[in-house]
Order: C-alpha cells, then structure tokens, then sequence
C-alpha cells in the first residue's frame, strides 16, 4: 500500500523566528533534519494545527489553506503524534494511555500485537508516573499506532525525536517495527531528528522511497531545503 | 422600667391562652433588640428576628414581612405605618436610659468618664445624645454599632461607660447603673405595629390586633396594671442560653454543601471559559461573574434586594414563587452570589494548570474536542476543581454581608454562623454561644483549607514526574 503525497507550503513566525516550508513529499517516509531550534517542532506544530500559520496543506483533502478559508481541525486530520515530551495522559494508567485512540473493542487484536511487539505487556496496569522514560516512549509510540489505524487511507504519523529516551539496541528494534507496521499500511512516517541516525535502520530500505529535508538558514529566517537521498544523508 | 418587667411576666403568662398564634406555627416577629427577650416570651413558638430599629424596619420596607414589628423608636415605626397604612402604631411599654460602667467601678464625676454610646442611627444612640444634654456632658464620640458591641467595648475597658439600656444592664451580670435618667428626661418607649403581608394572610388583620392585644402588647397597656414579679431579670438572662448553637451550625454546613452543588457545573463552565477561551467577551464575562468577588457584599446584598424586591422586573414571578429575600433560602442564594465567583476563579486556575498539549495528544488520537474535554481536561482539572470547591464551601458558610441585606436575621430558621455569631454579639448573655460559633467557624476554616491544599497537591502530582 503506497503512502499518500503531502503538500505544505506554508510559512510562520514563532519566538521572533520566521520559518518558511516547502515541503512535497510523495515517498513513504518524510524525513526533516536539523539541529534543535532549528523549527522542526513548528513544522509538526503547523501539521497539527495547534499554531496559525498561512499557506496551505494538503494531502488527498486539504488541511488547510488560508487563500479557500478552510482548516481542518486537529481531530479530522489524518494522522497521529508522539510529541518529543510528555508524550503519555498523567491520570491515565499505560493501558487506558495506548488505547485511548481506539473505537470501542473493535481493535483489541492489533493492540495485543503490538504490545507483545512492544515488549510493553507488564506495564499496562502501571501508573504512567511509575515507569521509565523509553518505557514511556514505546507506549506512546504504540497509541500513535493504534490511533492511526482509523484512517481508511492510511494516514501520517507524527514522530517528533522519537527515539531519544532509548538506547540504541531498543532503537533498532522499536525503529524496525514501526517502519514495517507503517510501510504495510501505507501510513507515512514524518520523523523530524536532528541527526539521520535516528530515524533507525535504513540498510534495508532499498525499495522504500524517502523524501528528506533539510532546515537552513536562509535570510532572515529558516527554509527548507530538499536533500536527496540516501546519498546526503550521511554525514548531517 | 416597672411596667417593661411587668409585661415581660405578663406576656409569658398570656402566650399560651391566646392560641391566635395557631397550635404548631407561631408567629414571626422583628423585635428591637431591647425588646427582643419579651417577644421571645410572648411568641416562644414562633420566629422572633431581633436587632436595631432602623435596620429591622428597612428590611421590612426592602420587602420582609413579619407579623409584628416592635420599635424602639418612634420615628421607624412610622415609616413602617406609612408604608402599611392599613394598621395603627401601638405604644406598649418603656424602658429608661442609664449610664453603666463595669461592677467594680466607682466613679465621682460621670462627664470626666469616657462614655461610649451607640451610632446616632440606633435609637439607643440617639437617646445617648439628649441623655448626654441633660448631664452637661459631651456628646459621646465612641460609637459602637449596637448596644451589644458596646457592652463588650465596656468590658474590655474600651470606654469607662456606655449610655445603655435599663434592661439590658440588669440583664448583665457585669454591670451596673451609676446614672438613670427619668423617664421624663429621656422618654423611651417602645411601639408595635401589627402587619400582614403576603405570605402570613392566614392570621388575618383583626387576628394579629387580638394577638397583640392578647399578648399585652396592646393599646390598653394591660403591662401598666401589673406588678413587678421578683426574679424577671434573671429569666431575661437565661433566656439566651437558648440559641440553638448546633441548629445554627447544621444551618450553615447545610447552606454551604447547597451552595457548593449548586456552584459545581457554573465553577467548570465559566472556570474552563476564563482559562481556554479569548474572544472579545472573556473580559466581559470575567466582569460579570467575578465582580461579587471585589464588590463589597453589602452591596451584593442591596443588589439582590433591587432584584427580588418588591416592584421590580422580577415582581410576576416573585408573586408566584414568593421572594427568596429575607428566608432560608435568601441566605443560600446570597451565599452562592458571593462564592460563586471564588470557586470560578479557583476552578479557571486548575484548567489553566492543564497544558492544553494534553488536549491536543489526545485531538490527535481523532478524539473530539468534547471527547477530550471529559476524558483529559477535567479529571487532570478536577483536584484544583475540588479544592476550588473547598474555599467555596468555606466561604458560604462564613458568608456575612450580603446574607445579612438579603437573608437578614434569620434567628429561628438558622442562618450561617456569622449572622449567629453577629446576633449573639447583640444579645445580653449570648457571649457562650458566640465563642462556640466563633471556635467552630475556625475548625471549619482549618478544615476548608487543609482540603484545598490536599486536592492543590494531588493536581500538581499529576505533573510531577511525567516522563
């Protein structure tokens, strides 16, 4: 199942910053790399919805676009988010945190896989404030999945640092089980990192399109721009 | 002075044969403070509102609707006649002026004393002033509100002496007269004026003349004829000891939980719009619902009263549901007006404590807004909401100003424990009850606090060690 095209070319001020993005990306896996504060964060935020910006996005519907007047709320957008922090409900046990996303009982299948594939099955009676920051992240990572299987046509899931609270055995592993249950659903996988090696193992994406970006400064602000790939992606 | 003891005795003896104040139900009357301990007598059963004169009968004008009104003073019982033209003044009894000081004290010259008195408002104040003529005194510059803050002002050596009443002095077991003034010095009499208004149609006028005729406060002056029965005064005394000081406290906590429930749903609607909403209107709505905050209650009182008083917008509707000013209810409503906007601002706080990334992790697990609300929003709010409600709940219960405009002296029904601890202050005897009210007001405050700082912390432990 192939992953749909996203479109944003849109431009925002944040904190006395301007950040300008143009980003077309019909491949499986977007890629936004740059160092912290570079605008990342506000490109997922715009994404989102959560900040006003104006341009417009679209994928097969549009999100948003300030010359037609049409936004499409946070709820309705096609996707789902694992923030870089605080990325877990605090009153919420792990359990009731993954299947918050979910319709009823309707996919309690896929939420035993993944938590088995997760390794994730001992904390779901846990409090949230009782477990480890990687522990945290995996479960995050696993409500983001099962959120996203509502979406008939596949859908785009938000990773923002995604892999930062874990070590580097458990990244390889969590990294590989969220690309292939996204490349089999025809979920896109925007990820914004400040380093290539941390979206994980692309040694095996031969035949998996990526589409990578890059945030420079251009002017008085920062733009993005379009790297090609895999070949400029080492190194950065 | 005789012929008040007299009726005192008298009125007590005549109460039980009059029946025309009905077998289960007595009959309510505002009494004068001076006054109050007869009315007691003469109407054991039915709901005696005492305090000054002047207060008494605005409330009447401002809507209230005793059965009886006993002035002690001229002036505002023909206010009240003005206004209810239907029923005739009536002169029952007197009292006499005296200068008091502290048992113990000795004193030569009474003008070189400093002699406290009480406002120029009250009628006791205003007789102080001529009294003050007669002995070539100054005028007295010490004025305490009532007669009963200014016997506690004599004790605690605030002033040397107190104009006052005969009767309460005798009444007082720590004080004395150095000084009465004759009744033809300083005349003091006391004037009933029966009435009948909506709500109490079932006595009838010419049964309110009977009961008062009855009850020896007639224009016969039945009190006149009779002797002075040794022992009155210490009746008068230990009447006091009946303020129901657990009736007035289940009163208030009762007042406050209501007023909690009631302020629940309002606290989290105006709570959530104050802290997630900005439009143009936030600033309106702030002023709307927080302004008894700031405003003095008095005044929020005095609002209520032009809201549900009589002749206003309000009036179709009040002549079908009766008006909530001057009951149980007034007091309740009066307490909510005023704590409302604490539990708000309280309430606006815990949802502002709640980063709204929460709410947009969960908008992006296609969860509406609603959805969110109830599942994210509120149950990370609720602790602060909760504690938000113990201020309320405390705040309620000591609710004193606009209660005391609105709701006025609830003496039968209970009111909330600063009215009854206000009211206690004024009667002769009531210092017992006072502390007690006044001890259980401060455990209830410990107690109100000490929650609002648990629920505060359980909010706040939300956030503590989130990964």
């Amino acid at each position: 199942m192939k992953a749909q095209r996203l479109h944003a070319l849109f431009s925002v001020t944040q904190g006395g910053q301007f950040f300008s993005y143009d980003i077309d990306s019909s491949g499986d896996i977007l890629v936004l790399l740059g160092p912290s504060g570079s605008g990342k964060s506000t490109f997922l935020k715009g994404l989102l919805g959560t900040i006003k910006v104006s341009g417009f996005i679209k994928s097969s519907q549009i999100w948003m676009s300030t010359k037609e007047a049409i936004f499409l709320p946070l709820e309705k957008r096609p996707l789902a988010w694992v923030p870089q922090l605080r990325f877990l409900f605090p009153h919420l046990s792990v359990l009731d945190n993954i299947r918050f996303g979910l319709e009823k009982e309707s996919a309690k299948e896929r939420l035993d896989e993944l938590v088995a594939a997760f390794e994730i099955e001992h904390l779901l009676e846990k409090n949230v404030n009782s477990i480890s920051g990687g522990e945290g992240q995996r479960v995050a990572i696993a409500r983001a999945l099962l959120a996203i299987c509502q979406f008939t046509e596949g859908g785009f899931l938000l990773l923002d640092e995604p892999y930062a609270s874990l070590d580097e055995e458990l990244e390889q592993k969590i990294s590989g089980l969220v690309l292939d249950w996204c490349l089999q659903r025809g979920i896109k996988t925007v990820f914004s990192v400040h380093q290539s090696d941390r979206i994980g193992d692309f040694s095996r994406l031969s035949d998996v399109k990526i589409d990578a970006y890059k945030l420079v400064q251009k002017g008085k602000g920062l733009k993005t721009e379009r790297l090609a790939f895999p070949s400029s992606l080492k190194g950065v | 002075m005789h012929y008040f003891f007299s009726s005192l005795i008298l009125l007590f003896c005549l109460y039980p044969s009059t029946g025309i104040a009905g077998e289960s139900k007595g009959i309510e009357i505002y009494a004068a403070s001076s006054v109050g301990e007869v009315a007691k007598f003469a109407n054991p059963k039915g709901s005696n509102y005492v305090g000054a004169s002047s207060r008494l009968a605005t409330q009447i004008l401002s809507g209230a609707h005793p059965d009886i009104f006993i002035s002690a003073d001229k002036f505002w019982a023909l206010e009240v006649a003005k206004a209810n033209p239907r029923y005739a003044i009536s002169k029952i009894a007197s009292n006499r002026l005296v200068v008091a000081t502290l048992k113990n004290m000795f004193p030569h010259e009474i003008c070189d004393l400093k002699i406290g008195a009480s406002l120029k408002e009250v009628p006791s104040g205003h007789y102080a002033d001529i009294g003050a003529t007669v002995l070539g005194c100054a005028s007295p510059s010490s004025r305490a509100p009532n007669a009963g803050i200014l016997r506690e002002w004599l004790k605690a050596k605030v002033v040397d002496a107190a104009y006052l009443y005969e009767t309460d002095v005798i009444a007082d077991e720590a004080l004395k007269s150095v000084h009465i003034f004759d009744e033809t010095q300083v005349e003091i009499s006391f004037y009933a004026l029966p009435l009948s208004i909506a709500g109490n149609t079932w006595l009838g006028s010419q049964g309110l003349s009977n009961a008062l005729e009855n009850a020896g406060f007639g224009k016969k002056g039945l009190l006149k004829k009779a002797p002075i029965a040794p022992g009155s005064t210490k009746d008068v005394r230990y009447k006091n000891e009946e303020i129901d000081v657990l009736g007035i406290v289940l009163s208030s906590l009762l007042i406050g939980l209501i007023v909690v429930c009631m302020a629940f749903f309002p606290a989290i609607f105006f709570g959530f719009f104050l802290a997630r909403v900005r439009t143009r209107w936030t600033i309106l709505v702030s002023l709307i619902v927080l302004s008894p905050l700031v405003v003095p209650p008095v005044v929020t009182g005095l609002a209520l009263l032009k809201i549900f008083g009589p002749d206003h917008f309000l009036s179709p509707l009040i002549h079908v549901f009766g008006s909530p000013a001057f009951t149980w209810f007034g007091a309740v409503l009066a307490s909510f007006i005023v704590s409302l906007p604490l539990f708000i601002v309280m309430s606006r706080r815990a949802f502002e404590a709640v980063d709204p990334h929460f709410e947009n992790l969960g908008r992006s697990c296609g969860k509406s807004k609603f959805f969110v609300f109830r599942k994210i929003t509120l149950p990370l709010a609720f602790p602060g909401i909760v504690a938000g409600g113990m201020l309320c709940f405390a705040r309620s219960v000591g609710e004193f100003g606009a209660t005391a405009v609105f709701a006025g002296n609830l003496a039968a029904e209970g009111g909330t424990i600063s009215l009854a601890i206000y009211r206690s202050l004024q009667t002769p005897g009531g210092e017992e009850a006072v502390w007690i009210l006044s001890l259980f007001s401060l455990l209830l405050s410990a107690f109100s606090i000490a929650g609002y700082e648990y629920f505060a912390q359980q909010q706040r432990a939300f956030f503590g060690d989130n990964p």
